[in-house]
């Protein structure tokens, strides 16, 4: 059901070349220049208002100033829209000059783009007409009855019972009347759900878009698509994983990062870690080296480190075509030329300083493409010097003392973690809160799932500690909890260990909390100290023999314990 | 005990007969009242467009207020118990179907009429209206469409500009009421039904009204319109009985 307003409707404006028609009919209505009506004689009937075709052409020919061929056209159009319609030959909807009658069309039956012509309508229409034909209806309209029959089928009862009462209440005028209404509609329906073959005239300019060609390309692009060569979900979900494995511990939101994160702990160590080109690397980032090519090429110490060695082997040019031809890719438009002469100078040409062991065939593409220069004349070059590089030299790099070297040389920065200042009890529970690495093995085993006696074997002593309070085994869960990467993992997020949580529960019963979440700390110091002494006397004990082995100052001032 | 529990179902029952009897002859009066109002829009701006044509308008589009009004309440307390059985609720949600659609074209020839009214104001002597040969009065159609029930009527007012002004208000109401009922009966017009001849049997027989229809309409054509047509058949008698008797006398004589 469409929802009209008399606003939005208002809003519309009628299409101009019909308000304009409009305007004219009105014109010929005027009783003293309008138009001469004359009377149709009908049996014994005479109905008033018929106009002939000579005198609305003469008509339109003196008040319009058009010329006789203008007029004729004009009026044709003005019959042809609806707004004046033959009398004798109802189905033909021409401007004869001659003496044949016409009418004008009341103002409700005048075409519109306002007020299109609705299903509903027309059913209605159809349905009148049926009854009192007894279904002796056109053929056309015979199949738009069904049609309407069909698709408006939840409402037919209404299109009936209308129907049926506007031929009731049609029956209340006289037969004069009657029969210019009957007219009336037949000729609004004509114009509006023309006959075939009759021009419609409500219908817009020819489609701009050919349905056919549309459907015809749709149809390729399909076909295309089917062909395509598709992987299996499985597999890829596979790669997917595999490269989840193997990325994980070098994500720094899953596994987090060594030392600290320096968006949470506002220490900016990591960074300085890890700068471009730093004498010890981390291990993380040596290790990815191995991971592939790209990771190798694409880390700048990475990168330095591969071309020393290169060098070594005499065979640093195929690195340096190689960025050269990067910088070429990815550098100023304006710029390309000039890059395209030089390595072609330096790289390419015979008897170059730093020739390049291409094969002839791609030699040969390249050295057409020169012609015109743009950014990627060099791509198959490259590509061809990436795989060298790959194959050969890469297997053999990591293979190499200098890799090997720097691997051993690279350092494990350890976990850092703030200090608590502000309670003696809390800095003894500071252990218990750290968060234990991976990269500690021996640490990996403190997590185990709280099972039912809730002592695993090799536990370390703050586990052991842990477990034997009453108040661990409390399965609440307020706070941050940031899980580590281990098989245990996702059973120690529902176990009952509590995370370190502001005011909840004794801080230290969490081995696992963000070890630098500051505003947890302050918090929990008062409700701490009160609940926990008991445990805190247990913890002491422990705690004074890991002291002397683990606490060490870094260069922040931090104790770290490793 | 199941005695009184089928009394009362068949309360329930005989109550929700009685809520949907009511509701189709309502509906079957706004029927009436929106087909009349449609039969009298399209004089709007022809030549039997009088300020009488427009008060008729007026009057018949505030009748079919008033009952549209009522329908909508009755149908969507009906529509709205959950207690409904399926077959009722199919009924019930036939007729709202009919309801919608009516108000619908209600609707669009409330606009139409408002459009119209506004080119083609009556006192406005420089807009002559269109000639379109419809001479008669429309007073029958008007007092057929002003037959059904009055509900609850005010006094008529003076036909005046204020009537347009009036007329848009009323279409605001109507489409608030339309958007209304949208939200709060969900009826899902693609599982109706129409019943066709059945549901015409019940309140007047289609294919005897149509037959009477047309047979009706042969008679009163002959009979209302063609005075002409009476006297000179019954100068035609009169010559043929003198003939007659001319004839037997010339036999008698003969």
């Amino acid at each position: 059901m469409t929802i009209h307003t008399a606003r939005i409707h208002t809003a519309k404006i009628q299409m101009a070349c019909l308000a304009k028609m409009e305007k004219v009919i009105v014109a010929m209505q005027d009783p003293d220049i309008g138009v001469k009506m004359k009377y149709q004689k009908l049996l014994i009937t005479a109905i008033p208002h018929a106009v002939t075709g000579t005198d609305i052409v003469e008509w339109l020919l003196q008040n319009l100033s058009l010329t006789e061929e203008e007029s004729l056209h004009l009026g044709d159009l003005i019959v042809k829209y609806g707004y004046i319609y033959p009398l004798k030959d109802p189905k033909n909807f021409v401007l004869r000059a001659d003496d044949s009658p016409y009418r004008f069309q009341t103002p409700y039956f005048w075409t519109s783009y306002k007020w299109p012509a609705r299903e509903l309508d027309y059913a209605i229409y159809l349905a009148k007409k049926n009854i009192t034909r007894q279904g002796d209806l056109l053929d056309y309209e015979k199949d738009s009855y069904n049609l309407l029959h069909k698709r408006i089928n939840h409402t037919w009862d209404f299109v009936v019972m209308q129907a049926s009462e506007q031929l009731r209440a049609a029956k209340q005028r006289r037969k004069s009347d009657r029969i210019v209404l009957d007219c009336q509609e037949q000729a609004y329906w004509f114009v509006n759900r023309p006959p075939p073959g009759v021009i419609n005239i409500m219908e817009s300019a020819p489609k701009r878009n050919n349905i056919h060609t549309t459907k015809v390309k749709l149809i390729e692009y399909y076909k295309k698509a089917l062909t395509r060569s598709r992987v299996k979900s499985s597999m890829s979900l596979e790669g997917f994983v595999k490269r989840c494995d193997q990325y994980l511990l070098h994500d720094p939101i899953v596994s987090g990062c060594l030392p600290c994160n320096p968006w949470i702990t506002s220490g900016t160590l990591f960074w300085t870690l890890n700068a471009d080109i730093v004498t010890i690397p981390t291990r993380l980032r040596v290790e990815r080296w191995a991971f592939n090519f790209g990771d190798l090429l694409h880390d700048p110490l990475g990168h330095q480190q591969f071309r020393y060695f290169l060098e070594r082997e005499f065979s640093a040019e195929n690195l340096s075509f190689w960025e050269a031809c990067e910088d070429v890719q990815y550098g100023e438009l304006s710029k390309v030329e000039e890059k395209v002469e030089a390595i072609f100078e330096q790289f390419l040409a015979a008897g170059a300083s730093k020739w390049v062991n291409i094969d002839s065939k791609t030699m040969e593409k390249t050295l057409d493409g020169l012609q015109i220069p743009h950014r990627y004349v060099f791509e198959d070059a490259q590509m061809h010097i990436y795989m060298l590089m790959k194959k050969d030299s890469y297997p053999r790099y990591l293979k190499s003392d200098m890799y090997k070297s720097i691997l051993a040389r690279s350092i494990v920065p350890p976990e850092t973690k703030k200090r608590s200042f502000l309670h003696p009890f809390l800095s003894s529970m500071v252990p218990f809160m750290r968060w234990h690495r991976h990269a500690n093995p021996g640490s990996a085993q403190m997590f185990y799932p709280k099972d039912g006696d809730g002592k695993g074997k090799d536990m370390t002593v703050s586990q052991l500690c842990r477990f034997s309070h009453p108040m661990a085994n409390l399965g609440v869960f307020t706070g941050p909890n940031i899980p580590i990467h281990s098989e245990d993992a996702p059973s120690w997020s529902q176990s009952s260990l509590p995370s370190f949580c502001p005011g909840i529960l004794p801080a230290a019963t969490s081995p696992s909390c963000s070890c630098t979440d500051p505003k947890s700390l302050p918090l929990n110091t008062d409700e701490v100290s009160l609940e926990t002494q008991d445990y805190t006397n247990v913890e002491d004990t422990k705690i004074s023999e890991n002291k002397e082995a683990e606490a060490e100052e870094d260069e922040f001032g931090w104790t770290t314990r490793c | 005990m199941p005695v009184q529990s089928s009394k009362v179902a068949d309360e329930g029952t005989a109550n929700s007969a009685k809520a949907r009897d009511e509701c189709r002859a309502l509906l079957d009066s706004l029927n009436k009242v929106t087909g009349c109002y449609k039969h009298l829009a399209i004089g709007v701006g022809g030549s039997s467009d009088c300020s009488n044509l427009r008060d008729e308008l007026r009057r018949t589009r505030e009748r079919s207020q008033d009952l549209a009004g009522v329908i909508r309440n009755k149908l969507t307390a009906v529509l709205r118990d959950k207690n409904l059985s399926r077959e009722e609720r199919a009924e019930m949600e036939r007729l709202w179907v009919i309801f919608s659609s009516n108000l619908e074209s209600f609707q669009v020839d409330m606009c139409k009429v408002l459009e119209l009214g506004q080119g083609f104001p009556l006192s406005a002597a420089e807009k002559p209206l269109i000639q379109t040969g419809v001479s008669g009065g429309t007073s029958e159609v008007a007092a057929r469409a002003l037959s059904v029930q009055n509900i609850a009527h005010d006094t008529s007012l003076d036909v005046d500009n204020l009537d347009l002004d009036e007329l848009e208000e009323q279409i605001e109401t109507v489409d608030r009421m339309m958007e209304n009922m949208e939200m709060k009966v969900n009826v899902l017009r693609w599982t109706v039904e129409a019943k066709g001849d059945a549901y015409h049997s019940v309140i007047s027989n289609d294919a005897s009204s149509v037959a009477l229809l047309s047979a009706e309409e042969e008679i009163r054509g002959s009979r209302c319109c063609n005075r002409e047509r009476c006297l000179v058949s019954m100068l035609f008698c009169t010559v043929a009985l003198i003939a007659v008797v001319l004839s037997v006398c010339v036999v008698n004589l003969a």
